[in-house]
Parts: C-alpha cells; sequence; structure tokens
C-alpha cells in the first residue's frame, strides 16, 4: 500500500466529511491561482498596450473590464463547484 | 390579505420571542455556515420562505424572491415608461434622471446592439435588449438594500434569463435561415464531411454551454459577493462568542472592509448586467449573420 492511500484511509477512519472539505478548500485555492494568473496576463498586456499608444486608452479599458469579467465568471463556475462539494460533504451526502 | 395579515402575524412573533429566548437559555455556539446558508438558500426560512399570509398555497406560495421580481416588475415599468414618454415626445433631457437614461440606453444601442445585429434588426430585438439589461441591474441592486433579497441570487430566475435568451436567439436565426438550414448552419464552412455529424454535435454542446454559463455566471457573481459580505459579518459574531470586548473590536476593520466589498458589489451589479446583455447580443448576431 503506497504511503498517498494509507494517509488517505487513516484521515477518511477519523473523519468522513473532512476529506471532501478539504477537496473543496484547496479546490477554491487552485481557481484562485488561476484566476490570478490570467487577470495578472490580461492586466499587464493591457496596461502595456495603453501605454505604447494612449490614443486606445478607452477601447483597451472596455476590452479589459470585458475579459476581466468573463475570466471571473470562469472563477467563479469552479468556485460554484465548491460550494456544492462543500455543502454535500457537510450534509453528509457524499461519504 | 389583510385578514391573513392579521392572524399570522401574532403568531408568528411569539414563535420567533419564543426561539429567541431559547437560543439565549441554551447559549449554541456560533455556526458560520448555517449563516452562510440560511441567508443564501434559506435553511431556516430565510429568502425561500412564504410570504406571510400565503403558506395556504404550500408550493405555489410567493416567496421574497418572488415579491422581489415583482417590485423590480413594478419600478420598471413605472419609471421606463416615464423614460418613454420623455423619449416619444422628443423632448430634451435635463436633469440627472433623464441624462441616465438617455446614456444606459444610447450606449446599449450604439456600442452593443447597432454593430453587433446591424441596424435593421434593430426595432426587433433593441427592447429586449433593453429590458435584459435593467431588469438585471435592478435586480442585482435592490438586493444590496439590507432586509431585501437579490432575486438574480437564484439559479432558477438566472436560468430563466437564460433559457428566454436560448429560446429568442435560437428562434431568430430560425427564422432567418429556415428551421433545418440554422441548425446546418451552424457548422463552419469548409469542413470535410467526415467530421461533420461530431462538429454538429460540437456546435450545438457549445450553444447549451454557452447558454448555462450565462445563467451560471451572473448567479455565481451575485451569490459569491452576499456570501462574502455575510462569512465576514460572521467574523464579528465569532468573535464575540469568544468575548465581548473581540467582538465590538473586531467590528470596526471588519465593517470598513464590507463596506468595500458593497462599493465593489455595485460595481459587479452594473458589470454583470452589462455582461449578460453583450454576451446575449453577440449570440444573437452570430445567429442572424454567422460570418463564415
Amino acid at each position: 500500500m503506497d504511503p498517498v492511500m494509507l494517509v488517505t484511509l487513516l484521515v477518511e477512519s477519523f473523519d468522513k466529511t473532512g476529506l471532501g472539505l478539504l477537496g473543496t478548500a484547496v479546490g477554491a485555492g487552485l481557481v484562485v491561482l488561476g484566476a490570478g494568473h490570467g487577470l495578472s496576463r490580461l492586466g499587464s498586456s493591457s496596461v502595456e498596450s495603453m501605454a505604447r499608444q494612449p490614443e486606445v486608452v478607452g477601447d483597451v479599458r472596455g476590452a479589459m473590464l470585458l475579459l476581466a469579467a468573463m475570466l471571473e465568471g470562469v472563477a467563479l463556475f469552479a468556485v460554484v463547484v465548491c460550494l456544492l462539494g462543500a455543502i454535500f460533504s457537510r450534509a453528509g451526502v457524499v461519504g | 390579505m389583510t385578514p391573513f395579515l392579521l392572524t399570522t402575524l401574532p403568531v408568528e412573533a411569539t414563535d420567533a420571542a419564543e426561539h429567541a429566548t431559547e437560543h439565549a437559555a441554551e447559549h449554541e455556539p456560533f455556526d458560520m455556515a448555517q449563516l452562510i446558508l440560511g441567508h443564501l438558500f434559506g435553511e431556516h426560512g430565510g429568502p425561500y420562505a412564504p410570504l406571510p399570509g400565503t403558506a395556504w398555497l404550500g408550493s405555489f406560495a410567493p416567496t421574497k424572491m418572488h415579491l422581489m421580481m415583482w417590485i423590480v416588475a413594478v419600478l420598471l415599468l413605472v419609471i421606463m415608461s416615464r423614460v418613454a414618454r420623455h423619449v416619444a415626445e422628443e423632448r430634451v433631457s435635463r436633469g440627472p434622471f433623464y441624462h441616465m437614461f438617455e446614456a444606459i440606453l444610447l450606449f446599449l444601442r450604439d456600442s452593443v446592439a447597432k454593430p453587433v445585429i446591424g441596424e435593421e434588426e434593430l426595432p426587433r430585438f433593441l427592447p429586449l435588449i433593453w429590458t435584459f439589461f435593467f431588469f438585471i441591474l435592478f435586480c442585482n441592486l435592490l438586493g444590496l438594500v439590507p432586509g431585501l433579497v437579490t432575486a438574480t441570487g437564484n439559479i432558477f430566475v438566472t436560468a430563466t434569463l437564460a433559457l428566454t435568451a436560448f429560446l429568442v436567439f435560437n428562434g431568430a436565426g430560425m427564422k432567418e435561415h429556415g428551421v433545418i438550414g440554422y441548425w446546418l448552419g451552424l457548422v463552419p464552412h469548409g469542413v470535410p464531411w467526415l467530421l461533420w455529424p461530431l462538429l454538429l454535435v460540437v456546435e450545438v454542446i457549445g450553444l447549451c454551454a454557452k447558454t448555462s454559463a450565462l445563467a451560471i455566471r451572473l448567479f455565481a457573481n451575485m451569490v459569491g459577493g452576499h456570501a462574502t459580505v455575510l462569512a465576514l459579518l460572521g467574523l464579528i459574531f465569532m468573535g464575540a462568542g469568544a468575548s465581548a470586548v473581540l467582538g465590538y473590536g473586531i467590528a470596526i476593520p471588519v465593517v470598513g472592509i464590507v463596506l468595500g466589498l458593497y462599493l465593489l458589489e455595485i460595481l459587479v451589479a452594473f458589470i454583470q448586467a452589462y455582461i449578460f446583455t453583450f454576451l446575449f447580443t453577440i449570440f444573437l448576431g452570430a445567429a442572424l449573420h454567422p460570418h463564415h
């Protein structure tokens, strides 16, 4: 038996809901990682283009806001999944 | 309505008083999950309890969510009829009220609708685009008022909005290109016939995914904002559970942070209404004039 399975079995024997909540929390953290990376790329390239060419500031600002909202939407899909996992593991539906 | 209120309100008041004294006697520890889930999804009544006096309707009883949507509908009727009369009489806009609506309506028409769906289709779809924007905006903003509930914070409301959008843009596409022609025209030109059925399935699934994304994006943004505010305010009660001084002390920075979050939520309310409307317009444009 490999160590990961051993640790999982040990934890599960103590606390049935803990693993579900742990998975939820780790998932939410990964979502933040992805969203932060995406938004930082978006911000850096848009600010750089605004600095190069000040005439397009208005258009770039509009596009940046739109893309940021779409990216946030994707991150929030994953947050909804994490919320569902937390609710179900707390309610004891998932073993 | 009044007889029901007279009979049910006193009963509910005494119930609440009994509940409070029970709680004070037991002094059960503060449950953060209960606070958030109760306020958002109504485990203890909350937004999904039947309105006072309507419990006899059973599962058809209107809840606070319904009441919020009715309030938004009445507000829209009153305000928009005033604006429509102003436009019809071709008056000059003076004052902040008319200027605000003129700015938003013209922005939606000139920057969102006209470039995407073209000038000829505007009279058919512009009222719907305007309605989507203002309904979602009013629902989002009214949900920020303490004591009121966000109607768009309910997945069924946002799913209905997205389903309406789905029906409208597919219906418009089917009317434009014919019932079969629209669905067959989803697949881009120049695809080898071997891949054609696969690509058709992929495109149809893509349409459904884009529609559900519309619903979930709006729902998650609204619920996420409220959940964060509730979690931060729950910190106060957690601190108060430990000691009264900690409760009052933690309240000061928490209320400051929550105030900032509220301003962000106002921004998110506007942005999400705009995103829903803009994406609906994009899908409509793609259905009406597919650029292949």
